[in-house]
């Protein structure tokens, strides 16, 4: 649970992220959606107490499992890693020291986390995961193993230590693109086994489809929409959103004819950071940052779009 | 603008790339994995065909395979009407500068101590084309051709965006006027936002100058998005294959039916199941028996042919190539 976080990095003129909110139950998935530069990596490494030093971060509440972190010092962010926050990373081989063992790590990760004696039960869910001969291959020293069966053992690692919090960044956008679905699948299934609360960051919106039950759209480090998976990604009403989910090719759309597609712009100083790109744009779009509203099924900092969905309804 | 293209793409052979028979086995330390087995297809000129599939069905090995990365153990890939290995032998610059290839990663495929302009004329300068001069006017039109900005000439790879390294990669792959380009995910890794942009390039270079293209992606939708044809990959070889509507809006291998189900998901639409997770592939018949929810009998100890059901589109599949059959299970 985060209330109205903001991540200033030293020398930039915007924050990175800016009063951000958001509460996952157990049980349940929030995906964070943007692009490169959106801040969604720095939110993701906020809530793991995993932010640079030299980061300013502000906040009005930061909870994981009930315990207030506003205050919280490295050593205990350090101890809330090996028990509470598991953390996937995007690059499965940087996840692991290259000059030893997998099963040496595994097993400094599982005693770093309590949970020692559980060695079988985790070889037991690698193979469950689909890691064949998971005692010989463990043997194995990371670069002798594919990005998918590391990111396999990631995930095992990161589920069986039972944290409140299992914290993806883009799990699976360095893997083949085609291991993705079946690490989703894992992903999606180790979840709702082990009730945690889990937070996947994606650009990519097939992925968003099949994990998340809430989705939260971030741009310029902005919330720009947020709601159930269902109305984002079916009824969306912010423009950014709605730039995104028609821009992606579909089987229902015709072939061969350009997809329509947002230019790229620049972050502006001041006003809605999506003004530059915006086809709806007005001029207090650039004057004032547009507040979240309910409009529809979900919550969009967009007052045109809330306007012309409210008169179209 | 220099001479053009180098191969007489009009000379009197039907097709520009011709797979027949192609066999690859890889050996692992886990025993041999047959990668292609007898896979046969065929690229047109100006043609985009879209080769779509899931991770080991062999799709990028047979890109491999064009471009001369790897060797073929059976049968044939003609370019032209002669055998890939015959030009690489006999006239490898010539063949190196018609197939001309695009990869996944944007990053990893530019030497990040060299400039945007530097990489872009590389191609000209290895192929020995024109002097520095004309190099560097034609280094400008190949940027705007991919809509970069003149002014990113002088940038390092790591000063680009994804959307704009890739444009490089673009760049540098139209550099030669190759007759066929080979896209290997070219979109995969970029945002959601760029991959609509880089499509949409690749379908103006497309139809500006009937560039052939053998695209690979493991997504449908974009498939059928770029291609004029598609051939779907499982396990090796190709179970369907027809016309980019027919085969992604009328699907009549289960393989495909599967693939077609799992891309509506971003509809909103994901009831459906994803099938299951890659299971053991058998060694005799249908490969695709134990995810297959239609399979009789006979798929499981003998393998299907690839029959023409309607013009143009083909299927391995039993059930789906007797009719009796498809009316029963719907």
């Amino acid at each position: 649970m985060v209330e109205d976080l903001t991540v200033t990095y030293p020398g930039a003129g915007r924050p990175a992220v800016k009063g951000v909110s958001l509460e996952i139950e157990s049980g349940r998935t929030l995906a964070v959606v943007g692009e490169s530069g959106s801040g969604k990596t720095t939110l993701a490494l906020a809530l793991a107490g995993l932010l640079d030093r030299r980061a300013r971060r502000r906040a009005s509440r930061l909870e994981i499992n009930g315990e207030n972190l506003l205050a919280a010092r490295r050593r205990r962010w350090r101890q809330l890693r090996r028990t509470d926050i598991s953390f996937i990373f995007q690059s499965p081989i940087n996840s692991w020291n290259p000059t030893r063992t997998m099963i040496a790590q595994v097993r400094d990760a599982m005693s770093a986390a309590g949970h020692a004696g559980r060695m079988p039960e985790l070889l037991d869910l690698l193979g469950r995961v689909g890691f064949e001969d998971p005692e010989r291959r463990l043997a194995d020293l990371p670069h002798q193993l594919s990005g998918g069966m590391l990111q396999r053992v990631s995930i095992a690692v990161a589920v069986i230590i039972e944290p409140a919090l299992l914290i993806a960044d883009e799990p699976t956008s360095a893997l083949d693109s085609t291991v993705q679905s079946e690490i989703l699948a894992i992903l999606a299934e180790l979840r709702s086994e082990a009730d945690l609360a889990m937070l996947i960051i994606s650009h990519d919106l097939s992925v968003v489809a099949r994990v998340a039950d809430d989705v939260m759209v971030l741009y310029g480090g902005k919330v720009v929409e947020q709601g159930a998976q269902a109305a984002v990604l079916g009824s969306a009403v912010h423009p950014y959103t709605r730039g995104l989910l028609d821009s992606v090719p579909r089987l229902d759309r015709d072939r061969k004819t350009p997809l329509p597609s947002m230019e790229p712009g620049h972050l502006p100083a001041a006003g809605c950071p999506f003004a530059p790109r915006c086809r709806l744009v007005v001029d207090d779009c650039r004057r004032a940052e547009p507040e979240l509203i309910p409009v529809d099924a979900t919550l969009a900092a967009c007052p045109p779009a809330a306007s012309s969905t409210l008169i179209a309804t | 603008m220099p001479s053009g293209r180098v191969l007489d793409v009009d000379r009197d052979v039907t097709s520009l790339l011709e797979l027949t028979g192609v066999d690859k086995t890889f050996v692992t330390d886990r025993g041999p994995v047959r990668a292609v087995r007898r896979m046969s297809m065929v690229v047109g000129k100006g043609e985009v065909v879209g080769l779509v599939g899931e991770s080991g069905s062999g799709k990028s090995t047979i890109a491999n395979l064009v471009l001369g990365l790897e060797h073929a153990d059976a049968g044939r890939i003609r370019f032209l009407g002669r055998d890939v290995g015959e030009w690489l032998d006999k006239e490898e610059a010539r063949y190196r500068q018609a197939v001309q290839a695009v990869f996944q990663h944007p990053f990893q495929a530019l030497d990040s101590r060299k400039r945007v302009g530097w990489l872009v004329a590389e191609p000209l300068v290895i192929h020995r084309r024109g002097n520095s001069k004309s190099r560097a006017e034609r280094v400008r039109e190949l940027m705007a051709d991919v809509h970069l900005d003149p002014s990113l000439v002088d940038r390092y790879p790591h000063q680009l965006s994804g959307g704009q390294a890739q444009r490089v990669n673009i760049a540098r792959a139209l550099a030669l006027e190759p007759s066929l380009l080979v896209c290997d995910e070219p979109v995969s890794a970029l945002d959601v936002s760029v991959q609509a942009q880089i499509l949409n390039l690749l379908l103006e270079i497309n139809r500006e100058r009937s560039m052939a293209m053998l695209f690979i992606s493991h997504s449908l939708p974009v498939v059928r998005h770029l291609s004029d044809r598609i051939v779907v990959m499982y396990a090796g070889t190709a179970v369907e294959e027809g016309p980019g509507g027919e085969v992604s809006d009328r699907p009549t291998h289960p393989y495909t039916q599967l693939l077609v189900s799992a891309a509506s998901v971003v509809t909103g639409d994901h009831g459906q199941p994803r099938g299951t997770m890659r299971e053991a592939i058998p060694s005799v018949g249908c490969r695709f028996v134990p995810r297959c929810p239609v399979a009789i009998d006979r798929c499981s100890s003998e393998e299907p042919s690839l029959d023409e059901l309607a013009e143009g589109h083909s299927s391995r599949c039993w059930v789906a190539s007797d009719p009796a059959l498809r009316a029963e299970v719907g």
